[in-house]
Formats: structure tokens, C-alpha cells, sequence
């Protein structure tokens, strides 16, 4: 029936190649790296709205609540860690049939979880924060792993397919991976918090090139245009 | 050109991959001269408030937001006048452009939206971009027949929707 089909990263490719061959075309999620961008004027003002002292490690979870994005298990891990370490806070942004779930965890462990449900300008939260957690079942290449990249963020990832192709096409990227059970979970943000501490105050932004949304919608554009043709 | 993109059903929230792509895809082709509108159609309450472009019409799809069950929205298994209220509102859109030889559509995934698009198509051989997020119905299903937690009736149905317009799911 379609045209064009456009799928968003090279594992969907794969699955749906075979059916479709010519009409497929791997076009990734455009990330508008002028948004994505390290701002230090955006960390401390966030920070302070969201009250988060200066020398506290932040992790952020950005996302639907859903069992497929496993914040089940994020929350899990997280109770645990709350116990080994003083300085640390989850910031959780977003909605979802588990928010339940969230207010329970943050009733337990007051004043260490933040839950925004929804917001326009997602920038001001990965720029408020040190390291993004992503944690799929499903997604390959999630745009939060990009965008919490752009502004200068630690991603802890479970390892897709995706993931690993980032991880060995920019070695030098600060993402690293866990196993998707609890204790893997609880270690990599140990790791990570560790990190934070010998960090160097000023954020590089990672840019993942073939994401840029002027490269990648110029490329959808071109699709609309020989198929006009 | 004009564009017609159609995202899919009640997405709620703000951060969805499918929103930021119409998103950033509208305000790109606003500033290309070689577009001259850009219709969305979504039922989405989000959608519906933002004008991301000059050159943008937004379009109400189906019946709105009317909860979840288990991840799934409710309009998406139950709500048969989804499916005709959004055929008609695009029937209309396309009779009206029908004769620009340079309309296209493009929907954001998934099979409720093809067998809306595939009248369509027979109709009024539109061009049909489809892009596929994510994991689309054949995730949701596997994910939920686990768990035995959607109507049997409706499983089997949209197992088969998915795999007559996308057969290989993931």
C-alpha cells in the first residue's frame, strides 16, 4: 500500500526488509541539536526550581510510565540505592498507567524523587541533570539517548542493538551499559555517581551526526520529492 | 506541495517520539518554499493545541482521549467511530486537495491508520509515506497476550491487522 516505508534505525530495517526491500528507507528521529545543547544557565536555574543542591547527582528517567520502558525495575534499583548513597536524586518526567506506582516510591523515599508528568521543554531537564537512565524492552534507538547526549549527559542503557551500534560508531561517548536486572541496575548508577564526582564542571555536547535534524529531514524531504516525481 | 501528516491515537504525552518527529518535521518544511501546507490530523489533546507552523492546519481525528487500558488507549481497540470519524475527516481533506498534483500523506505508523489509509489509497491514489516507530501494535500484542490482560475477541483481530499491513513484527 505505502509508497515509502521509513523506519526509524537499522534494527527495524532488518526486520522488515525482507518484505519490503526497495521501499524501505532508514531514516532515524531528528534531533534539533540547537535545543540539545549544554546550558549551564539552564542547570543551576532548573536545579534550583527543582531543589537540587549543586554538588547532589541527579538522574533522570524521561519517559512514558509503562512496564515496557522498565521504570518497575528503575524504581526498584533506586529504593536500593537511596540506602548506600546521600547524595543522590531520581528525576522522573513523565506520565503513564504506573504513576501510582511513582507516588508510592516517592512517599517512601522523600524528597529523593521528583516526578514532573509532562513538559514542552525537555532540554531544561537533561540539562539539569547528570546522567539519563534508558531502559528498553522494545525501543532500539530511543531519541532520549540522543538528546540527553546533546546536552552533555551520562546515559546508563540496557544494551540494544541500537545502543551498541552508537557505542561502537563514538567509542568516545560517555554511555555505558547494564543488564537489565536490579543489581546491574543499582551498580551502574553507583558507577555513574562515582563519575559524576571526578567530573570536570564543563558539559561537552555528543552529537550523534546521522541525527541532526537537518541532515535527517532533508532527507525526508527528498523522499516526498522522488516520490512526486 | 502540501503534506498531510496523520500521527496516530490519543498520545498523551508530551515527550512521544511521534510528536517531537511532526514537530521538528513541520517546523522544517515550513521554511522550505516548496511546501504550502502542512495538515496534521491527530486525535491527540496535545496536538490539537500547538500550531507548530504558520503553514499548519491541525486536524481533530476520532473521538478523544478516553483512558487507558494497560498502556492501550481505550479509543484504539473499542471505539469503532475512531476509524469513520478519521476516514472522513482525511476523505475530506483530500477531496479538497485532490487536485494539487502534489499532495502526499504521511502517517506515523500503525495498522488502525492503515486500513483507514488503504480505502484511501484505492480511491484517490494518494501518495503514502508510512513511518514506523518503535514497536508498533505487534509489541503491544506480545507484550500484553504475556500477560493475558486484552480481550481475546480484539487480540487475534489487531494480531491481524498488524500482520496484513505490516507482516513482520517485531
Amino acid at each position: 500500500m505505502a509508497d515509502k516505508i521509513i523506519v526509524v534505525d537499522e534494527t527495524l530495517k532488518e526486520v522488515f526488509y525482507k518484505d519490503f526491500k526497495t521501499k524501505i528507507e532508514v531514516i532515524y528521529n531528528p534531533i534539533d541539536y540547537r535545543i540539545f545543547r549544554p546550558s549551564e544557565y539552564l542547570r543551576r536555574y532548573v536545579r534550583k526550581q527543582l531543589g537540587v543542591k549543586d554538588d547532589e547527582f541527579l538522574l533522570l528517567y524521561i519517559g512514558r510510565l509503562s512496564e515496557e520502558k522498565g521504570i518497575k525495575e528503575i524504581m526498584e534499583a533506586f529504593d536500593q540505592i537511596v540506602k548506600k548513597v546521600r547524595k543522590i536524586k531520581l528525576l522522573i518526567v513523565g506520565n503513564g498507567p504506573l504513576l501510582r506506582m511513582i507516588e508510592i516510591y516517592k512517599k517512601k523515599n522523600k524528597g529523593r524523587i521528583i516526578h514532573i508528568k509532562q513538559s514542552d521543554e525537555p532540554e531544561r531537564f537533561y540539562n539539569a541533570s547528570d546522567a539519563l537512565i534508558f531502559f528498553s524492552k522494545f525501543e532500539e534507538r530511543s531519541r532520549v539517548v540522543p538528546e540527553a547526549l546533546g546536552c552533555g549527559n551520562i546515559v546508563l542503557s540496557t544494551p540494544t542493538n541500537e545502543i551498541l551500534r552508537i557505542k561502537s560508531q563514538h567509542p568516545d561517548f560517555p554511555i555505558f551499559l547494564y543488564e537489565p536486572n536490579i543489581e546491574s541496575i543499582v551498580n551502574v548508577i553507583l558507577f555513574a555517581y562515582k563519575r559524576f564526582k571526578l567530573k570536570n564542571k564543563r558539559r561537552r555536547q555528543f552529537i550523534i551526526k546521522e541525527q541532526d535534524a537537518r541532515e535527517v529531514l532533508e532527507k525526508v524531504f527528498y523522499i516526498y520529492k522522488t516520490i512526486l516525481e | 506541495m502540501k503534506v498531510l501528516m496523520i500521527t496516530r491515537h490519543p498520545i498523551f504525552e508530551l515527550l512521544g517520539g511521534v510528536q517531537q518527529y511532526i514537530k521538528t518535521l513541520a517546523k522544517f518544511l515550513e521554511r522550505k518554499n516548496e511546501i504550502d501546507k502542512i495538515f496534521i490530523a491527530s486525535s491527540s489533546i496535545n496536538l490539537k493545541t500547538r500550531k507548530f507552523s504558520k503553514k499548519n492546519i491541525f486536524l481533530k481525528l476520532g473521538p478523544k482521549y478516553q483512558g487507558l487500558i494497560d498502556g492501550v488507549p481505550k479509543a484504539m481497540i473499542f471505539n469503532i467511530g475512531y476509524l469513520i470519524d478519521s476516514f472522513f475527516t482525511l476523505r475530506k481533506i483530500i477531496i479538497e486537495n485532490r487536485n494539487e498534483d502534489s499532495f502526499i500523506i504521511h502517517s506515523h505508523e500503525s495498522a488502525l491508520l492503515a486500513i483507514i489509509l488503504l480505502p484511501i489509497k484505492l480511491l484517490y491514489k494518494s501518495p503514502i509515506v508510512i513511518t514506523q516507530h518503535g514497536i508498533g501494535w505487534y509489541g503491544y500484542l506480545k507484550l500484553h497476550s504475556e500477560r493475558k490482560s486484552i480481550n481475546i475477541v480484539f487480540t487475534p483481530f489487531l494480531f491481524f491487522l498488524e500482520k496484513l499491513f505490516f507482516p513482520i513484527g517485531r
